[in-house]
Protein backbone atom coordinates (compact mmCIF):
# COMPACT_ATOMS: atom_id res chain seq x y z
CA UNK A 1 0.00 0.00 0.00
CA UNK A 2 2.81 2.33 1.02
CA UNK A 3 4.56 1.50 -2.23
CA UNK A 4 1.42 2.33 -4.26
CA UNK A 5 1.03 5.66 -2.48
CA UNK A 6 4.66 6.44 -3.14
CA UNK A 7 4.21 5.69 -6.86
CA UNK A 8 1.10 7.87 -7.05
CA UNK A 9 2.90 10.74 -5.32
CA UNK A 10 5.89 10.29 -7.56
CA UNK A 11 3.77 10.40 -10.71
CA UNK A 12 2.00 13.51 -9.46
CA UNK A 13 5.30 15.23 -8.86
CA UNK A 14 6.54 14.31 -12.29
CA UNK A 15 3.34 15.62 -13.89
CA UNK A 16 3.56 18.83 -11.88
CA UNK A 17 7.19 19.35 -12.74
CA UNK A 18 6.62 18.54 -16.39
CA UNK A 19 3.86 21.10 -16.57
CA UNK A 20 6.10 23.76 -15.02
CA UNK A 21 8.77 23.07 -17.58
CA UNK A 22 6.59 22.51 -20.62
CA UNK A 23 3.99 25.20 -20.03
CA UNK A 24 6.15 28.16 -20.99
CA UNK A 25 7.02 26.53 -24.27
CA UNK A 26 3.40 25.56 -25.00
CA UNK A 27 2.10 29.01 -24.33
CA UNK A 28 1.29 29.60 -20.71
CA UNK A 29 -0.67 32.70 -19.80
CA UNK A 30 1.31 35.83 -20.82
CA UNK A 31 1.41 37.21 -17.27
CA UNK A 32 2.75 33.97 -15.82
CA UNK A 33 5.34 33.84 -18.59
CA UNK A 34 6.42 37.45 -18.05
CA UNK A 35 6.71 36.90 -14.30
CA UNK A 36 8.85 33.81 -14.80
CA UNK A 37 11.11 35.53 -17.30
CA UNK A 38 11.43 38.60 -15.08
CA UNK A 39 12.33 36.38 -12.14
CA UNK A 40 15.11 34.68 -14.14
CA UNK A 41 16.38 37.99 -15.52
CA UNK A 42 16.81 39.17 -11.93
CA UNK A 43 18.96 36.10 -11.29
CA UNK A 44 21.08 37.08 -14.30
CA UNK A 45 21.46 40.67 -13.17
CA UNK A 46 21.99 39.92 -9.48
CA UNK A 47 23.10 36.34 -9.01
CA UNK A 48 23.61 35.04 -5.49
CA UNK A 49 26.65 33.14 -6.75
CA UNK A 50 28.38 33.20 -10.09
CA UNK A 51 27.19 29.74 -11.25
CA UNK A 52 23.63 30.88 -10.62
CA UNK A 53 23.98 33.36 -13.48
CA UNK A 54 24.88 30.54 -15.85
CA UNK A 55 21.98 28.44 -14.60
CA UNK A 56 19.64 31.39 -15.03
CA UNK A 57 20.88 31.91 -18.60
CA UNK A 58 20.21 28.29 -19.36
CA UNK A 59 16.76 28.50 -17.74
CA UNK A 60 15.93 31.53 -19.82
CA UNK A 61 16.88 29.67 -22.99
CA UNK A 62 14.10 27.15 -22.33
CA UNK A 63 11.54 29.91 -22.89
CA UNK A 64 12.59 30.15 -26.54
CA UNK A 65 11.57 33.13 -28.62
CA UNK A 66 9.44 34.53 -25.78
CA UNK A 67 12.69 35.40 -23.99
CA UNK A 68 14.44 36.94 -27.00
CA UNK A 69 13.22 40.55 -26.52
CA UNK A 70 14.54 40.64 -22.98
CA UNK A 71 17.78 38.95 -24.01
CA UNK A 72 18.29 41.61 -26.68
CA UNK A 73 17.90 44.22 -23.94
CA UNK A 74 20.45 42.39 -21.80
CA UNK A 75 22.90 42.48 -24.72
CA UNK A 76 22.92 46.27 -24.31
CA UNK A 77 23.71 46.10 -20.59
CA UNK A 78 26.73 47.95 -19.16
CA UNK A 79 27.69 44.84 -17.23
CA UNK A 80 29.78 42.50 -19.45
CA UNK A 81 28.79 39.52 -17.31
CA UNK A 82 25.13 40.14 -18.01
CA UNK A 83 25.83 40.43 -21.75
CA UNK A 84 27.88 37.25 -21.55
CA UNK A 85 24.93 35.44 -19.96
CA UNK A 86 22.61 36.78 -22.67
CA UNK A 87 24.90 35.38 -25.38
CA UNK A 88 25.04 32.06 -23.59
CA UNK A 89 21.27 31.94 -23.36
CA UNK A 90 20.80 32.80 -27.04
CA UNK A 91 23.38 30.21 -28.05
CA UNK A 92 21.60 27.54 -26.05
CA UNK A 93 18.25 28.50 -27.53
CA UNK A 94 19.06 27.39 -31.07
CA UNK A 95 17.07 28.68 -34.08
CA UNK A 96 14.50 30.34 -31.81
CA UNK A 97 17.06 33.04 -31.11
CA UNK A 98 16.73 34.25 -34.70
CA UNK A 99 15.45 37.74 -33.80
CA UNK A 100 18.70 38.50 -31.99
CA UNK A 101 20.91 37.76 -35.01
CA UNK A 102 21.35 41.43 -35.97
CA UNK A 103 22.42 42.39 -32.42
CA UNK A 104 24.83 39.47 -32.19
CA UNK A 105 26.26 40.20 -35.63
CA UNK A 106 27.03 43.75 -34.57
CA UNK A 107 28.90 42.51 -31.49
CA UNK A 108 30.69 39.81 -33.51
CA UNK A 109 31.91 42.40 -35.98
CA UNK A 110 33.36 44.69 -33.32
CA UNK A 111 36.93 43.65 -32.56
CA UNK A 112 37.00 45.94 -29.53
CA UNK A 113 33.99 44.31 -27.91
CA UNK A 114 35.08 41.79 -25.25
CA UNK A 115 31.95 39.81 -26.05
CA UNK A 116 32.98 39.23 -29.66
CA UNK A 117 33.73 35.52 -29.20
CA UNK A 118 30.59 34.90 -27.13
CA UNK A 119 28.50 36.52 -29.85
CA UNK A 120 29.97 34.15 -32.42
CA UNK A 121 29.27 31.28 -30.06
CA UNK A 122 25.64 32.41 -29.84
CA UNK A 123 25.37 32.70 -33.63
CA UNK A 124 26.74 29.17 -33.93
CA UNK A 125 24.02 27.95 -31.58
CA UNK A 126 21.30 29.71 -33.56
CA UNK A 127 22.56 27.93 -36.67
CA UNK A 128 20.95 28.38 -40.09
CA UNK A 129 18.78 31.41 -39.17
CA UNK A 130 22.06 33.22 -38.40
CA UNK A 131 22.97 33.17 -42.10
CA UNK A 132 22.75 37.00 -42.41
CA UNK A 133 25.88 37.09 -40.22
CA UNK A 134 27.88 35.13 -42.82
CA UNK A 135 29.75 38.08 -44.22
CA UNK A 136 30.96 39.29 -40.80
CA UNK A 137 31.94 35.74 -39.87
CA UNK A 138 33.87 35.42 -43.12
CA UNK A 139 35.95 38.45 -42.11
CA UNK A 140 36.62 36.86 -38.72
CA UNK A 141 37.84 33.67 -40.38
CA UNK A 142 40.44 35.73 -42.24
CA UNK A 143 41.40 37.51 -38.99
CA UNK A 144 44.51 36.95 -36.90
CA UNK A 145 42.79 35.45 -33.86
CA UNK A 146 43.09 31.72 -34.61
CA UNK A 147 40.59 30.67 -31.97
CA UNK A 148 37.97 33.13 -33.17
CA UNK A 149 38.73 32.20 -36.77
CA UNK A 150 38.08 28.51 -36.06
CA UNK A 151 34.88 29.30 -34.17
CA UNK A 152 33.64 31.52 -36.99
CA UNK A 153 34.38 28.75 -39.49
CA UNK A 154 32.40 26.26 -37.44
CA UNK A 155 29.54 28.73 -37.34
CA UNK A 156 29.59 29.24 -41.10
CA UNK A 157 29.42 25.46 -41.49
CA UNK A 158 25.94 25.51 -39.96
CA UNK A 159 24.52 28.22 -42.17
CA UNK A 160 22.14 28.20 -45.09
CA UNK A 161 22.60 28.83 -48.82
CA UNK A 162 23.06 32.56 -48.22
CA UNK A 163 26.51 31.79 -46.81
CA UNK A 164 27.66 30.11 -50.04
CA UNK A 165 29.50 33.16 -51.51
CA UNK A 166 31.40 33.65 -48.25
CA UNK A 167 32.29 29.95 -48.11
CA UNK A 168 33.48 30.11 -51.72
CA UNK A 169 35.78 32.99 -50.79
CA UNK A 170 37.21 30.93 -47.92
CA UNK A 171 38.46 28.38 -50.46
CA UNK A 172 41.32 30.87 -50.98
CA UNK A 173 42.30 30.83 -47.28
CA UNK A 174 45.91 29.92 -46.51
CA UNK A 175 44.95 27.36 -43.84
CA UNK A 176 43.97 23.99 -45.37
CA UNK A 177 41.75 23.25 -42.34
CA UNK A 178 39.69 26.33 -43.13
CA UNK A 179 39.54 25.42 -46.83
CA UNK A 180 38.40 21.93 -45.92
CA UNK A 181 35.76 23.33 -43.57
CA UNK A 182 34.45 25.59 -46.33
CA UNK A 183 34.36 22.77 -48.86
CA UNK A 184 32.51 20.47 -46.46
CA UNK A 185 29.98 23.21 -45.70
CA UNK A 186 29.40 23.72 -49.43
CA UNK A 187 28.96 19.98 -49.90
CA UNK A 188 26.32 20.01 -47.16
CA UNK A 189 24.48 22.84 -48.93
CA UNK A 190 24.44 20.79 -52.14
CA UNK A 191 22.45 22.20 -55.06
CA UNK A 192 21.23 25.13 -52.93
CA UNK A 193 24.73 26.66 -53.02
CA UNK A 194 24.37 28.51 -56.29
CA UNK A 195 27.21 30.11 -58.19
CA UNK A 196 30.07 28.39 -56.39
CA UNK A 197 30.99 25.88 -59.12
CA UNK A 198 33.95 27.90 -60.50
CA UNK A 199 35.48 28.22 -57.02
CA UNK A 200 35.00 24.50 -56.40
CA UNK A 201 36.61 23.63 -59.74
CA UNK A 202 39.64 25.71 -58.73
CA UNK A 203 39.69 24.03 -55.32
CA UNK A 204 39.76 20.62 -57.00
CA UNK A 205 43.41 21.22 -57.82
CA UNK A 206 44.20 22.21 -54.22
CA UNK A 207 47.62 21.04 -53.08
CA UNK A 208 45.98 19.53 -50.02
CA UNK A 209 44.57 16.18 -51.07
CA UNK A 210 41.60 16.24 -48.68
CA UNK A 211 40.57 19.70 -49.83
CA UNK A 212 40.89 18.79 -53.53
CA UNK A 213 38.94 15.57 -53.24
CA UNK A 214 36.28 17.11 -51.02
CA UNK A 215 35.90 19.98 -53.48
CA UNK A 216 35.16 17.44 -56.19
CA UNK A 217 32.56 15.81 -53.96
CA UNK A 218 31.03 19.20 -53.16
CA UNK A 219 30.74 19.86 -56.88
CA UNK A 220 29.07 16.48 -57.42
CA UNK A 221 26.68 17.25 -54.55
CA UNK A 222 25.29 20.02 -56.74
CA UNK A 223 23.87 17.15 -58.79
CA UNK A 224 22.56 18.14 -62.22
CA UNK A 225 23.82 21.70 -61.79
CA UNK A 226 27.36 20.43 -61.97
CA UNK A 227 27.02 17.37 -64.24
CA UNK A 228 28.25 19.19 -67.32
CA UNK A 229 31.19 20.78 -65.50
CA UNK A 230 32.31 17.48 -64.00
CA UNK A 231 31.90 15.72 -67.34
CA UNK A 232 34.13 18.31 -69.02
CA UNK A 233 36.74 17.83 -66.29
CA UNK A 234 37.15 14.18 -67.33
CA UNK A 235 39.06 15.63 -70.27
CA UNK A 236 41.21 18.00 -68.21
CA UNK A 237 44.97 18.19 -68.82
CA UNK A 238 45.73 17.56 -65.16
CA UNK A 239 45.59 13.90 -64.22
CA UNK A 240 44.76 14.86 -60.61
CA UNK A 241 41.71 16.80 -61.76
CA UNK A 242 40.57 13.94 -64.02
CA UNK A 243 40.94 11.47 -61.14
CA UNK A 244 39.01 13.66 -58.76
CA UNK A 245 36.27 14.34 -61.30
CA UNK A 246 35.81 10.63 -62.04
CA UNK A 247 35.79 9.82 -58.33
CA UNK A 248 33.20 12.49 -57.58
CA UNK A 249 30.94 11.42 -60.45
CA UNK A 250 31.04 7.83 -59.20
CA UNK A 251 29.62 9.03 -55.86
CA UNK A 252 26.58 10.74 -57.40
CA UNK A 253 24.19 8.55 -59.36
CA UNK A 254 22.31 11.56 -60.76
CA UNK A 255 25.51 12.79 -62.42
CA UNK A 256 26.56 9.37 -63.75
CA UNK A 257 23.67 9.23 -66.21
CA UNK A 258 24.63 12.47 -67.92
CA UNK A 259 28.34 11.65 -67.81
CA UNK A 260 28.02 8.08 -69.10
CA UNK A 261 29.42 8.69 -72.61
CA UNK A 262 32.40 10.61 -71.21
CA UNK A 263 32.93 7.94 -68.55
CA UNK A 264 33.00 5.29 -71.29
CA UNK A 265 35.75 7.30 -72.99
CA UNK A 266 37.52 7.65 -69.65
CA UNK A 267 37.89 3.87 -69.56
CA UNK A 268 40.65 4.49 -72.11
CA UNK A 269 42.35 7.24 -70.11
CA UNK A 270 46.14 6.80 -69.90
CA UNK A 271 45.89 6.92 -66.10
CA UNK A 272 44.79 3.69 -64.39
CA UNK A 273 43.18 5.51 -61.44
CA UNK A 274 40.91 7.47 -63.80
CA UNK A 275 39.99 4.22 -65.57
CA UNK A 276 39.28 2.58 -62.20
CA UNK A 277 36.87 5.34 -61.11
CA UNK A 278 35.20 5.41 -64.53
CA UNK A 279 34.60 1.66 -64.29
CA UNK A 280 33.20 2.08 -60.79
CA UNK A 281 30.91 4.95 -61.84
CA UNK A 282 29.54 2.97 -64.78
CA UNK A 283 28.34 0.33 -62.35
CA UNK A 284 25.54 2.63 -61.19
CA UNK A 285 22.33 0.60 -61.37
CA UNK A 286 19.96 1.18 -64.32
CA UNK A 287 22.32 3.61 -66.03
CA UNK A 288 24.03 1.25 -68.45
CA UNK A 289 23.57 1.46 -72.20
CA UNK A 290 24.74 -1.21 -74.70
CA UNK A 291 27.67 1.10 -75.51
CA UNK A 292 28.62 1.34 -71.82
CA UNK A 293 28.40 -2.41 -71.38
CA UNK A 294 30.60 -2.94 -74.41
CA UNK A 295 33.22 -0.57 -73.00
CA UNK A 296 33.12 -2.27 -69.61
CA UNK A 297 33.64 -5.65 -71.31
CA UNK A 298 36.68 -4.21 -73.06
CA UNK A 299 37.94 -2.94 -69.70
CA UNK A 300 38.09 -6.57 -68.52
CA UNK A 301 41.30 -6.73 -70.60
CA UNK A 302 42.82 -3.64 -68.93
CA UNK A 303 46.47 -3.93 -67.95
CA UNK A 304 45.65 -2.78 -64.40
CA UNK A 305 44.27 -5.49 -62.10
CA UNK A 306 42.06 -3.09 -60.14
CA UNK A 307 40.41 -1.86 -63.33
CA UNK A 308 39.70 -5.44 -64.49
CA UNK A 309 38.37 -6.28 -61.04
CA UNK A 310 36.15 -3.17 -60.92
CA UNK A 311 34.88 -3.60 -64.51
CA UNK A 312 33.75 -7.12 -63.60
CA UNK A 313 32.00 -5.80 -60.47
CA UNK A 314 30.25 -3.09 -62.47
CA UNK A 315 29.10 -5.51 -65.17
CA UNK A 316 27.53 -7.64 -62.46
CA UNK A 317 25.90 -4.59 -60.94
CA UNK A 318 24.26 -3.55 -64.21
CA UNK A 319 23.09 -7.13 -64.82
CA UNK A 320 25.25 -7.59 -67.91
CA UNK A 321 26.90 -10.86 -66.90
CA UNK A 322 25.30 -12.73 -69.81
CA UNK A 323 26.73 -10.32 -72.38
CA UNK A 324 30.12 -10.46 -70.67
CA UNK A 325 30.20 -14.19 -69.99
CA UNK A 326 32.96 -15.04 -72.49
CA UNK A 327 35.27 -12.26 -71.27
CA UNK A 328 34.52 -12.96 -67.61
CA UNK A 329 35.35 -16.63 -68.18
CA UNK A 330 38.77 -15.58 -69.48
CA UNK A 331 39.37 -13.79 -66.16
CA UNK A 332 39.28 -17.20 -64.46
CA UNK A 333 42.86 -17.51 -65.76
CA UNK A 334 43.87 -13.98 -64.72
CA UNK A 335 47.35 -13.63 -63.20
CA UNK A 336 45.91 -11.74 -60.21
CA UNK A 337 44.20 -14.02 -57.67
CA UNK A 338 41.68 -11.36 -56.58
CA UNK A 339 40.56 -10.83 -60.19
CA UNK A 340 40.15 -14.58 -60.62
CA UNK A 341 38.13 -14.73 -57.39
CA UNK A 342 35.94 -11.86 -58.58
CA UNK A 343 35.21 -13.59 -61.91
CA UNK A 344 34.49 -16.85 -60.15
CA UNK A 345 32.10 -15.20 -57.71
CA UNK A 346 30.23 -13.31 -60.43
CA UNK A 347 29.91 -16.29 -62.78
CA UNK A 348 28.76 -18.57 -59.98
CA UNK A 349 26.05 -16.09 -58.95
CA UNK A 350 24.71 -15.82 -62.49
CA UNK A 351 21.12 -17.11 -62.59
CA UNK A 352 20.73 -20.46 -64.38
CA UNK A 353 19.38 -20.38 -67.94
CA UNK B 1 10.20 23.28 -1.97
CA UNK B 2 7.65 20.96 -3.59
CA UNK B 3 8.20 22.66 -6.90
CA UNK B 4 11.96 22.24 -6.68
CA UNK B 5 11.64 18.54 -5.81
CA UNK B 6 9.20 18.01 -8.64
CA UNK B 7 11.47 19.77 -11.07
CA UNK B 8 14.43 17.68 -9.98
CA UNK B 9 12.47 14.45 -10.47
CA UNK B 10 11.26 15.65 -13.84
CA UNK B 11 14.75 16.52 -15.00
CA UNK B 12 16.05 13.13 -13.84
CA UNK B 13 13.24 11.31 -15.66
CA UNK B 14 13.67 13.33 -18.87
CA UNK B 15 17.45 13.06 -18.85
CA UNK B 16 17.31 9.38 -18.03
CA UNK B 17 14.92 8.77 -20.90
CA UNK B 18 16.96 10.88 -23.27
CA UNK B 19 20.13 9.03 -22.31
CA UNK B 20 18.47 5.62 -22.55
CA UNK B 21 16.78 6.20 -25.88
CA UNK B 22 19.61 8.33 -27.22
CA UNK B 23 22.05 5.52 -26.53
CA UNK B 24 19.99 3.01 -28.48
CA UNK B 25 20.05 5.02 -31.67
CA UNK B 26 23.37 6.76 -31.27
CA UNK B 27 25.86 6.28 -34.10
CA UNK B 28 28.97 4.44 -33.04
CA UNK B 29 32.48 5.64 -33.68
CA UNK B 30 34.36 3.15 -35.85
CA UNK B 31 37.73 4.52 -34.79
CA UNK B 32 36.85 4.13 -31.12
CA UNK B 33 35.55 0.63 -31.70
CA UNK B 34 38.71 -0.62 -33.29
CA UNK B 35 40.95 1.32 -30.90
CA UNK B 36 41.30 -1.63 -28.56
CA UNK B 37 42.41 -3.95 -31.33
CA UNK B 38 45.98 -4.92 -32.01
CA UNK B 39 47.74 -2.05 -33.76
CA UNK B 40 49.62 -4.33 -36.13
CA UNK B 41 46.95 -6.89 -36.73
CA UNK B 42 45.41 -6.54 -40.20
CA UNK B 43 42.11 -7.76 -38.76
CA UNK B 44 41.44 -4.15 -37.63
CA UNK B 45 40.69 -3.49 -41.26
CA UNK B 46 37.34 -5.23 -41.02
CA UNK B 47 35.13 -2.32 -41.89
CA UNK B 48 32.07 -3.06 -39.84
CA UNK B 49 30.55 0.31 -40.57
CA UNK B 50 31.47 0.48 -44.21
CA UNK B 51 29.05 0.75 -47.09
CA UNK B 52 28.59 -2.04 -49.61
CA UNK B 53 31.07 -0.74 -52.18
CA UNK B 54 33.70 -0.35 -49.48
CA UNK B 55 33.15 -3.88 -48.20
CA UNK B 56 33.46 -5.04 -51.80
CA UNK B 57 36.66 -3.01 -52.18
CA UNK B 58 38.22 -5.08 -49.43
CA UNK B 59 38.36 -7.94 -51.94
CA UNK B 60 40.14 -5.80 -54.53
CA UNK B 61 43.72 -6.44 -55.69
CA UNK B 62 45.04 -3.17 -54.25
CA UNK B 63 43.48 -3.62 -50.84
CA UNK B 64 44.60 -7.23 -50.53
CA UNK B 65 48.10 -6.12 -51.55
CA UNK B 66 47.93 -3.52 -48.78
CA UNK B 67 47.02 -6.05 -46.09
CA UNK B 68 49.72 -8.43 -47.37
CA UNK B 69 52.27 -5.62 -47.23
CA UNK B 70 51.20 -4.73 -43.70
CA UNK B 71 51.58 -8.34 -42.60
CA UNK B 72 55.04 -8.37 -44.14
CA UNK B 73 56.01 -5.22 -42.23
CA UNK B 74 54.90 -6.83 -38.98
CA UNK B 75 56.79 -9.99 -39.80
CA UNK B 76 60.06 -8.30 -40.74
CA UNK B 77 59.80 -5.93 -37.80
CA UNK B 78 59.44 -8.84 -35.40
CA UNK B 79 62.38 -10.58 -37.02
CA UNK B 80 64.48 -7.44 -36.71
CA UNK B 81 63.60 -7.01 -33.05
CA UNK B 82 64.51 -10.62 -32.33
CA UNK B 83 67.82 -10.22 -34.15
CA UNK B 84 68.55 -7.00 -32.28
CA UNK B 85 67.61 -8.50 -28.91
CA UNK B 86 69.58 -11.71 -29.26
CA UNK B 87 72.59 -10.17 -30.98
CA UNK B 88 72.72 -13.27 -33.16
CA UNK B 89 72.14 -13.18 -36.92
CA UNK B 90 72.60 -10.52 -39.55
CA UNK B 91 70.88 -7.44 -38.17
CA UNK B 92 71.77 -5.34 -41.22
CA UNK B 93 70.07 -7.83 -43.52
CA UNK B 94 67.02 -7.88 -41.23
CA UNK B 95 66.94 -4.08 -41.23
CA UNK B 96 67.09 -4.01 -45.03
CA UNK B 97 64.28 -6.52 -45.26
CA UNK B 98 62.22 -4.36 -42.92
CA UNK B 99 62.91 -1.18 -44.91
CA UNK B 100 61.90 -2.92 -48.13
CA UNK B 101 58.67 -4.08 -46.50
CA UNK B 102 57.93 -0.53 -45.34
CA UNK B 103 58.48 0.81 -48.85
CA UNK B 104 56.14 -1.81 -50.27
CA UNK B 105 53.56 -0.83 -47.66
CA UNK B 106 53.86 2.85 -48.56
CA UNK B 107 53.26 2.07 -52.22
CA UNK B 108 50.31 -0.17 -51.38
CA UNK B 109 48.76 2.46 -49.13
CA UNK B 110 49.13 5.04 -51.87
CA UNK B 111 47.22 2.76 -54.27
CA UNK B 112 44.45 2.26 -51.72
CA UNK B 113 44.19 6.00 -51.07
CA UNK B 114 43.73 6.64 -54.76
CA UNK B 115 40.91 4.13 -55.00
CA UNK B 116 38.66 5.07 -52.09
CA UNK B 117 36.55 8.18 -51.73
CA UNK B 118 37.35 10.73 -48.99
CA UNK B 119 35.86 9.61 -45.73
CA UNK B 120 36.03 5.97 -46.71
CA UNK B 121 39.72 5.65 -45.93
CA UNK B 122 39.32 6.14 -42.19
CA UNK B 123 36.73 3.38 -42.18
CA UNK B 124 39.09 1.14 -44.07
CA UNK B 125 42.36 1.90 -42.37
CA UNK B 126 42.82 2.10 -38.62
CA UNK B 127 43.41 5.76 -37.78
CA UNK B 128 46.60 5.26 -35.83
CA UNK B 129 48.06 2.86 -38.37
CA UNK B 130 47.19 5.36 -41.06
CA UNK B 131 48.85 8.11 -39.09
CA UNK B 132 51.95 5.97 -38.70
CA UNK B 133 52.12 5.41 -42.44
CA UNK B 134 51.66 9.11 -43.04
CA UNK B 135 54.58 9.87 -40.78
CA UNK B 136 56.68 7.47 -42.78
CA UNK B 137 55.58 9.19 -45.93
CA UNK B 138 56.77 12.51 -44.58
CA UNK B 139 60.23 11.02 -44.66
CA UNK B 140 61.67 13.33 -42.07
CA UNK B 141 60.98 14.95 -38.77
CA UNK B 142 59.52 11.96 -37.03
CA UNK B 143 60.41 8.38 -36.33
CA UNK B 144 57.80 5.83 -37.36
CA UNK B 145 55.95 4.64 -34.26
CA UNK B 146 57.00 1.06 -34.62
CA UNK B 147 60.61 2.09 -34.95
CA UNK B 148 60.32 3.85 -31.58
CA UNK B 149 59.88 0.51 -29.98
CA UNK B 150 63.27 -0.55 -31.30
CA UNK B 151 64.99 1.87 -28.95
CA UNK B 152 68.63 2.35 -29.99
CA UNK B 153 67.86 1.02 -33.47
CA UNK B 154 65.22 3.64 -34.16
CA UNK B 155 67.59 6.08 -35.81
CA UNK B 156 68.99 3.64 -38.31
CA UNK B 157 65.46 2.69 -39.35
CA UNK B 158 64.15 6.18 -39.87
CA UNK B 159 63.24 6.39 -43.55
Amino acid sequence: MKMRNAIVVGISWVALAASSVVMPALGASPNLLADSIAEIVERIRFPQELPDRVRAAEDLATFGEAAVPVLRELLQSDDPSVRDAACLSLGRMGPQGQDAVADLTQIAGNSKDPLQEMAVYALRGIGEPATPAASVLGELVFGENARLSALAMQTLGKMGPGAAPVLARLLEHSDPEIRLGAVCALERLGPTAAGVAPALVRAMSDTDRSVGESAALALAAQKMNSAETLTDLLDHDSVTTRRRAAMAISQETAVVEQSAPALSDALEDPDSVVRYWAARALGAPNKATPHTIQNLIMALNDQDADVRWQAAASLARVNAVDEAKASLSKLLQDPNPMVRAQAERILSQRPAG
Amino acid sequence: MLKHCAQTICVVVILGGALYFGQAGAPTNPAAEVASEDFFNPSWAVARHANDSLVEFMQSPSYVEFTDALTQVNHTREKLMQTAASGAGDSEAAAQEYRAAVQRLQAALERVKERVAPGELSMLVHDSAYQARMEMNDGEGSVPPFAWELGPHAQELTP
